[in-house]
């Protein structure tokens, strides 16, 4: 219960502070904080809780974004998914082993919202100027990844540290 | 027997249905309009989101309004004596156009015109928050259903520069006291335009294209005169809009063998990126 309190906070704060400071500082740089929760979530939950938890940040982004409802959901299910696959294979004790998912999940998330965009919704095209923004983007986002993920070991696994 | 199915497979029967609706709702939200206007639910979490933001942002305007009022003062006498002379050059240029307009407004009330309306019944607006997705182009303000935002209102600048409009469906929800507006750079967005200049007066859909951050004027008669440089404003048609509110200037003229319109790129007049104070009106009454 207290991990998903904890989440349901966190993800609260960390959209808002996306939508508020990050938009002034970052500028047209297209981070997504809620994206590096969802990628944690999916390396460190289980299948079950993990995926509700991934349901719930996608019905925030689409919220946050202004997107038709589901495009988040199904896009960051289907990461999370993935993510349950990865870490199987390879685990992400490391920071670089964090790193490396979280770049490959990152930029998957960017192509697969474009993918549902393009099928369920207006298509949507890219210049290589903003290919190259949500390369930087996901680049940045997974640097992050390694970094954030000891604190939301010890969010989503309150009892990790009695253990 | 379903139930011992359902209980020995739900970790693999959870995830799955998890997707399943989230795919339902897509598919759903992306063909059915019904389907498209925002829940209880989601107006309640805007509601909630749009506290947050407004304190945010409340916080970062206060820092920086004391940035600028007290900690920057660093040639503001310069800056005060070029303002003092172009005030006096404004005030000069603000007395001729004043006569003008009271021979405009009597030259029109002899030709019997309906003079344009002024913009009495707004409601003012601070920008709280905006969308980073990289896809969508909206941005977030402080005012909703309890402060009388309705759909179908336009938004614009305190100098009637066109912002965007809220419709009240996916990407542009109403929540209580917030609501998402959605920009006309915004690809899903549509506005009737027309060339200012009166040679010219070509007509067009002004379409939004994110990723260049432009707009696009779209199905312009191709022998149309539209040049580089020509202000787009509103032609009124939708009811959204009102007549004659400046939204892009041109900035490159294209003709292409293979399409009926040429391609006029626009760039929008109002600044996005320094977006702070907006306006929202409500539609022209009779529509």
């Amino acid at each position: 219960m207290r991990a998903w309190v904890g989440l349901f906070v966190a993800a609260l704060a960390v959209g808002v502070l996306q939508a508020t400071v990050l938009a002034r500082l970052g500028g047209f740089l297209p981070l997504n904080l809620l994206l590096v929760m969802a990628v944690l979530v999916g390396l460190q939950r289980d299948l079950v809780s993990g995926a509700a938890m991934v349901f719930g940040l996608g019905y925030l982004q689409d919220l946050f974004s202004a997107s038709i409802p589901g495009l988040h959901m199904t896009a960051w299910l289907l990461i999370f998914f993935l993510a349950q696959v990865a870490r199987v294979r390879l685990s992400p004790d490391s920071p670089f082993t964090q790193f490396l998912l979280g770049l490959l999940l990152c930029a998957l998330e960017q192509t697969l919202v474009v993918l549902l965009s393009r099928v369920f919704a207006e298509p949507v095209t890219f210049v290589s100027r903003q290919l190259g923004l949500i390369g930087v983007a996901a680049l940045v986002m997974a640097a992050l990844t390694p970094l954030f993920y000891p604190l939301f070991n010890r969010l989503l696994n309150p009892d990790y540290r009695r253990r | 027997m379903l139930l011992e199915l359902v209980r020995r497979n739900f970790r693999t029967l959870f995830p799955a249905a998890l997707l399943l609706v989230s795919l339902t709702l897509l598919s759903f939200g992306s063909y059915s309009r019904r389907f498209q206007r925002p829940s209880f639910f989601s107006r309640a979490v805007l509601t909630a989101i749009g506290f947050f933001e407004d304190t945010v942002s409340g916080s970062g305007r206060g820092l920086r309004d004391l940035g600028r009022h007290y900690l920057v003062l660093v040639g503001v006498q310069e800056e005060n004596r070029r303002l003092r002379a172009e005030l006096s050059a404004c005030q000069r240029r603000n007395y001729s156009l004043t006569e003008q307009a009271i021979e405009n407004d009597r030259l029109r009330r002899l030709l019997n015109f309906r003079l344009q309306d002024e913009i009495k019944d707004y409601v003012p607006a601070q920008v709280i928050g905006q969308d980073l997705s990289g896809i969508n182009r909206t941005i977030t303000i402080n005012k909703g259903s309890s402060d009388g935002i309705r759909p179908r209102m336009a938004v614009i600048t305190y100098d009637s520069a066109l912002v965007g409009q809220i419709l009240d469906e996916a990407g542009s929800a109403i929540g209580a006291h917030s609501c998402q507006v959605l920009l006309i750079t915004d690809r899903r967005s549509r506005v009737d335009v027309a060339v200012q200049r009166p040679e010219s007066r070509a007509k067009g859909i002004l379409a939004g294209r994110p990723e260049r951050e432009e707009v696009e004027l779209l199905y312009a008669d191709r022998l149309s005169d539209i040049r580089q440089g020509d202000l787009l404003v509103s032609s009124g048609y939708g009811g959204i809009f009102r007549k004659g509110w400046p939204a892009g200037r041109v900035v490159e003229v294209r003709h292409q063998p293979d399409l009926f319109y040429p391609r006029v790129l626009v760039e929008p007049v109002a600044q996005f990126s320094q977006l702070e104070e907006v306006m929202v009106v409500p539609a022209e009454a009779g529509y």
